[in-house]
């Protein structure tokens, strides 16, 4: 059964659209087929952080409007052979975006993927609405921030209210992931401390991407950060285990302290 | 004679439920009315926007002229609120009611509600954590939220609100003016609290981890009690 994720936030520039190139790439490297689809129409930016942006012919709004297939539209990723792209249009606006049209083609990729992973755009607007529609799954995230922890709690108000699965009263299955965290300014109560954000939110975590330096790199060079072995990159693997319920490291350092130390010590081998 | 049915017919029935309230009147003075229909109207706007009622002169016996019922009704009708008839009225009531208005008597048995509060009070219970952006409310009693009250949010209750978990959002408890409603909260980080109208916002108070009680004092100011 095809799963849809929605990486959402609320929040803007909080790292949805390097999760969700990092998270789909993950998912695909786990031997999943994997299609992510890029939801903001007119700041469309997840066609740069894989590098394909070239290669962006249609997109999605060519779909909804006939005027290419989805075959046609989909970019497939050079590194990974089980993960496709689904740009979003750069030209069109947003209300060219809609709920028909996603729909259809939310149910045509259903037939062929394994996992859809929807990267909503900021904002509670109907792009944001509609990326998460769909969704079984929803990946909230947030930085250690007093702002965009309020933004992640309205965005999961939204979620239990506009979405498919919330109108059949059912609900979907909500992951904590923090980015952009530094322990030394948690640790010196600069920064809200992944027990604060959880407490708050009241979802269960699914991963802490550490501040790093290589992120920045890795959207320059077109490459998602999760292929390049730095704790930035680990912590996605991470992630993306704990999500697939696969055992590993994650196991034995229960507590996020031994999972810091860790991150200490790979960034020391690879000094990066 | 055969008489036969024309195959279209001219009209159709389809049974609706639709809820209609008794409005027991206790005075005529038109200038109480409207306060009080002002301040329901601020505090719960979906109750009495459309309302259908009858018109209940259980509570009050006196006779009155066409023009006192005539500004009644103009004044309900200002808030929307739609009357269809009226009950329990005397002969003398009957009269005026049906030479100044179109109501029609419905139902003239006395009713048997004697008390106040003309239905019972119903307990509603939600599970939170109530969200940035959430409005919770239960206008007919109690109101239960187990888990937090987070900031941007507010929840209503016409009894008392029980919060399971920390409040950092708005909250308002007997919000039809029931001032000996409380707020039982197991954290204080409240945005604004209010009883009965009677309102503290976060300038001034005074944030706690504490299980408290706030409640009105003796002289109707918002008091917190540590537990």
């Amino acid at each position: 059964m095809t799963e849809v994720i929605v990486v959402t936030s609320g929040k803007g520039g909080v790292g949805k659209t390097t999760s969700s190139a990092s998270i789909a790439t993950g998912l695909a490297l786990a031997g999943h087929k994997t299609v992510v689809i890029d939801f903001d129409i007119g700041l469309r930016n997840l066609d740069l952080i894989f590098g394909c942006e070239n290669r962006a012919v249609y997109d999605i709004i060519s779909v909804i409007n006939g005027d290419a297939n989805l075959s046609q539209a989909l970019i497939k990723d050079k590194r990974c052979q089980n993960l496709f792209i689904l740009p979003a249009s750069q030209t069109s606006d947003k209300d060219a975006l809609t709920d028909d049209g996603v729909a259809q083609i939310i149910n045509d990729l259903k037939n062929d993927f394994d996992y859809i992973v929807c990267d909503s755009p900021a904002g509670i607007e109907h792009g944001a609405i509609s990326a998460m529609y769909h969704a079984d799954h929803a990946i909230i995230v947030t930085n250690p921030e007093i702002s965009s922890v309020r933004d992640s709690d309205r965005i999961l108000g939204l979620l239990a209210s506009k979405t498919l699965r919330a109108k059949e009263n059912s609900s979907i299955s909500e992951h904590l992931l923090v980015t952009r965290y530094d322990n030394k300014r948690a640790r010196f109560g600069e920064m809200l401390s992944v027990d604060d954000i959880a407490e708050i939110l009241a979802i269960p975590l699914l991963g802490v991407i550490p501040e790093s330096p290589a992120i920045l790199k890795a959207s320059n060079e077109g490459i998602p950060v999760i292929h390049r072995k730095v704790p930035a990159g680990l912590a996605y693997t991470m992630a993306i285990n704990k999500f697939l319920g696969v055992d590993d490291l994650q196991e034995k350092s229960s507590s996020w302290n031994a999972l810091n130390k860790l991150f200490v010590k790979i960034a020391n081998k690879v000094g990066a | 004679m055969h008489k036969i049915m024309p195959i279209q017919s001219a009209f159709s029935i389809k049974a609706n439920l639709q809820a209609i309230s008794y409005l027991f009147l206790k005075s005529l003075n038109i200038q109480n009315i409207n306060s009080q229909l002002k301040a329901q109207q601020e505090q719960a706007p979906k109750f009495i926007k459309n309302a259908i009622v009858i018109i209940d002169f259980s509570f009050y016996a006196k006779r009155f002229t066409a023009n006192e019922i005539s500004q009644l009704i103009d004044l309900l009708k200002n808030y929307q609120i739609i009357p269809i008839g009226f009950a329990n009225a005397s002969i003398e009531q009957t009269k005026t009611m049906q030479s100044c208005t179109n109501l029609n008597l419905i139902n003239n048995h006395k009713s048997s509600i004697k008390s106040e509060n003309v239905t019972k009070p119903i307990t509603k219970q939600v599970n939170g954590p109530i969200r940035s952006g959430q409005e919770v409310q239960n206008l007919q009693g109690d109101l239960i939220i187990l888990g937090s009250v987070n900031p941007g949010s507010k929840v209503m209750a016409a009894g008392n609100v029980h919060i399971y978990g920390k409040l950092a959002g708005k909250v308002m408890a007997g919000a039809y003016g029931d001032k000996s409603a409380k707020i039982f909260v197991q954290q204080n980080f409240a945005e604004l609290v209010s009883i009965a109208g009677i309102y503290q916002n976060a300038e001034h108070i005074k944030p706690t981890k504490n299980c408290s009680i706030i409640q009105l004092n003796a002289v109707n100011s918002i008091e917190t009690i540590s537990i």
